[in-house]
């Protein structure tokens, strides 16, 4: 099991950080090459990008979605978020670990503050989880990934904070420390193939979507001849 | 050949649609006009970015006026739009490719077009879905793509289809059907009513070239909306502008917008070729809502000669009124008036507050449907679906039972309804649900109110 451990911390991680940090990095290059595409190619071109970047941060700023429908969602998806975030980045355990594996480090959390994060996100995960079955419309349109997501999440949380406090837990150490690296290492890989992508392609979005009533001159012309329908009538 | 679709509710049947492919084959017609607008155009990179970045929210299910009135799941929007993007992944990337082989996932099927066909047209295209996406999925452009694509294999409401054709290829060149001189007597007509309204003459200039404003309405106001019209044309007697009607093109409806790109330009073009045949500076919209954003968003996209300003009529009058150019009686409307914000320019917030400041400059008892403006819920004949008779019963009963309740709650003499069809969607909806409420057109009241 040791081995394992250190295979899952050592070699796996660094593999999982390259592929998650990799295939963001593809994900975020993909969308501005496609937005530079788009704008090459569209007669009009001209974005009023101060707009654009104001519906961005309207769009990503949280609080505007507890008021509206959904509110109680809304807010368990924040506090998930803000856990999910900044536990990973700034735990003292995490901090050392990615100074081990990347040789970077930066200051941690407060051990309390990390404490409540990761109860909040272990919480909210599981209540998501809940909330996605409880809402008729979210289960009729969840994947197996909608479903699957918070829960791991939410016991990568879990084990962690057993890990950091082993005095709560009758589970052998190296049970849930295999538990946590390996879903951690799980996660990671995941994040370029699943919706947790959306981290580094939601900035593009509104100007996407800005950029898709675009429309290129005389496409419409070049379709019907591709498919052999030119000179038909309509 | 005219083809029976999945019913559109229990108890309607349904048959508008056109369509040309024979059944074995659609599925590989669909997937090769498909692959030709990905070649030519830029929904590639749109499809790409949604794909990845959809989470399955479902806030927008909460906003959808069909969903919240069915319960249906195919209804919820990003149900709606997974439908093209599973084509998308599974026969135009890589991965889905990949995907398709190691899992065997099944490729697009004949029951997959019936699905797709019906639900992009229960979708009214409103894009209210799109205001509270937390990722900026705009489903009004996957509804408009997966249209574009049926349509380019002859899938494609009748309605829809018979109007576009005849603006475009047929004798009169507008969708209503309207010959030239049939339009030059209902001019004449309305400035003998003007006259003897105001004692005035009061002008529908007709082919008047180098006019600063060369005027489009939805044509069919000129069947159906005189007073609009008569309003109009009461505005810019006011103002000493000039205007003018052209012969060679009069109609601002496009109907390509709704539901293929080819046409949405062909018919752009139409409107900029007369605006320079005119010699005129702009192009003024009446008061339609999707005339205007079709003007608005594509003139700028297919002019190929100097800028061609779009100025809507409720900009216009606005303007006029601010300048202290109209004279409108305060007294004239005394009944409570409530006002309807048309999708195709309230929900991208361009034309909201103009019509409220002509309300509130001579109309003391005006009273806002909750919510409005941007939020606003839509009659429920967006997106071309108001054209389609057929579906009379599904457009009031569950597109508009939203707007019916909003409007209930007014407790309105008068609902202003701008849009060309806003108006004949919330006529039906007011008949449907038996509100004691009556439509009009903001010019309507203006008539009613101008003063010389």
């Amino acid at each position: 099991m040791e081995t394992l451990i250190e295979f899952g911390r050592g070699p796996l991680f660094r593999f999982a950080v390259a592929v998650a940090v990799l295939g963001l990095l593809r994900q975020a290059v993909l969308s501005a090459w496609g937005v530079r595409q788009m704008l090459k190619r569209a007669a009009d071109n001209r974005i009023a990008l101060g707009a654009v970047v104001w519906r961005t941060i309207v769009q990503l700023n949280p609080l505007r979605y507890f008021t509206g429908n959904r509110w109680l969602y809304s807010m368990l998806s924040t506090l998930f978020h803000v856990g999910l975030i900044l536990v990973p980045v700034f735990f003292l355990g995490h901090i050392r670990l990615w100074r081990r594996g990347l040789g970077l480090g930066w200051p941690a959390l407060p051990m309390g503050v990390a404490d409540v994060l990761t109860i909040v996100t272990i919480v909210t995960g599981l209540a998501l989880f809940v909330a996605r079955g409880w809402a008729k419309a979210s289960r009729q349109i969840s994947r197996p990934q909608d479903w699957l997501l918070p829960p791991l999440i939410a016991l990568e949380f879990l084990t962690g904070y057993l890990l950091a406090h082993p005095g709560t837990t009758t589970f052998r150490f190296e049970t849930l420390m295999l538990v946590h690296v390996g879903v951690g290492d799980l996660l990671l890989i995941l994040t370029p193939f699943t919706k947790i992508a959306h981290c580094a392609m939601l900035p593009f979005s509104q100007l996407v979507a800005e950029l898709a009533w675009r429309f290129v001159p005389g496409a419409g012309r070049e379709v019907v001849k591709t498919i052999g329908k030119e000179g038909q009538p309509i | 050949m005219s083809r029976k679709m999945l019913p559109l509710v229990e108890n309607i049947p349904v048959k508008y649609f056109n369509e040309t492919v024979q059944p074995m084959d659609r599925p590989r017609r669909f997937l090769e006009v498909f692959a030709a607008v990905l070649k030519h155009s830029n929904y590639g990179y749109v499809l790409d970015h949604f794909s990845r970045v959809v989470a399955k929210c479902a806030r927008c299910a909460v906003e959808c006026p069909v969903y919240q009135a069915t319960g249906r799941s195919d209804d919820i929007p990003c149900a709606r739009t997974e439908k093209l993007l599973r084509v998308y992944r599974r026969h135009f990337t890589p991965e889905g490719r990949m995907m398709a082989r190691l899992l065997g996932t099944p490729p697009l099927t004949n029951a997959d077009i019936d699905a797709m066909a019906e639900d992009f047209y229960r979708c009214t295209a409103c894009r209210r879905c799109n205001l509270e996406c937390p990722m900026g999925v705009d489903h009004g452009i996957m509804t408009h793509l997966g249209r574009y694509i049926l349509s380019e294999m002859g899938i494609v409401p009748k309605a829809l289809h018979v109007s576009v054709r005849e603006q475009l290829e047929g004798k009169t060149g507008n969708t209503s059907g309207i010959p030239v001189p049939a339009l030059v007597d209902t001019l004449s007509f309305l400035e003998e009513e003007l006259k003897e309204k105001f004692d005035r003459d009061i002008k529908f200039p007709v082919d008047q070239e180098e006019a600063e404003y060369v005027f489009f309405p939805a044509v069919s106001d000129y069947l159906l909306e005189p007073d609009v019209l008569m309003g109009q044309a009461a505005v810019f007697h006011a103002t000493g502008d000039s205007w003018t009607i052209g012969t060679g093109n009069f109609d601002g409806i496009n109907y390509g917008l709704f539901y293929n790109d080819r046409f949405l330009e062909d018919i752009v073009r139409k409107e900029i070729a007369e605006v320079r045949r005119l010699k005129g500076k702009k192009i003024l919209v009446g008061e339609c809502g999707h005339a205007s954003r079709t003007a608005k968003g594509f003139v700028p996209t297919y002019n190929e000669g100097p800028p061609i300003e779009v100025v809507n009529i409720l900009e216009y009058t606005d303007r006029a009124i601010q300048a202290g150019k109209l004279k409108l009686d305060p007294e004239a409307i005394k009944e409570r008036v409530t006002y309807h914000d048309p999708c195709n320019y309230a929900r991208s917030g361009w034309i909201i507050e103009q019509p409220r400041r002509i309300i509130r400059s001579f109309i003391k008892d005006f009273v806002e449907m909750e919510p409005h403006g941007r939020d606003n819920y839509c009659c429920g004949g967006g997106g071309g679906t108001v054209s389609v008779d057929e579906i009379r019963k599904f457009r009031t009963s569950i597109g508009g039972k939203r707007k019916a309740e909003q409007l209930r709650a007014t407790g309105a003499k008068y609902v202003i309804a701008p849009c060309a069809n806003c108006k004949k969607q919330v006529k039906e909806v007011i008949e449907d649900h038996k509100l004691d409420m009556e439509l009009v057109g903001l010019h309507d009241l203006i008539l009613k109110a101008i003063r010389f």
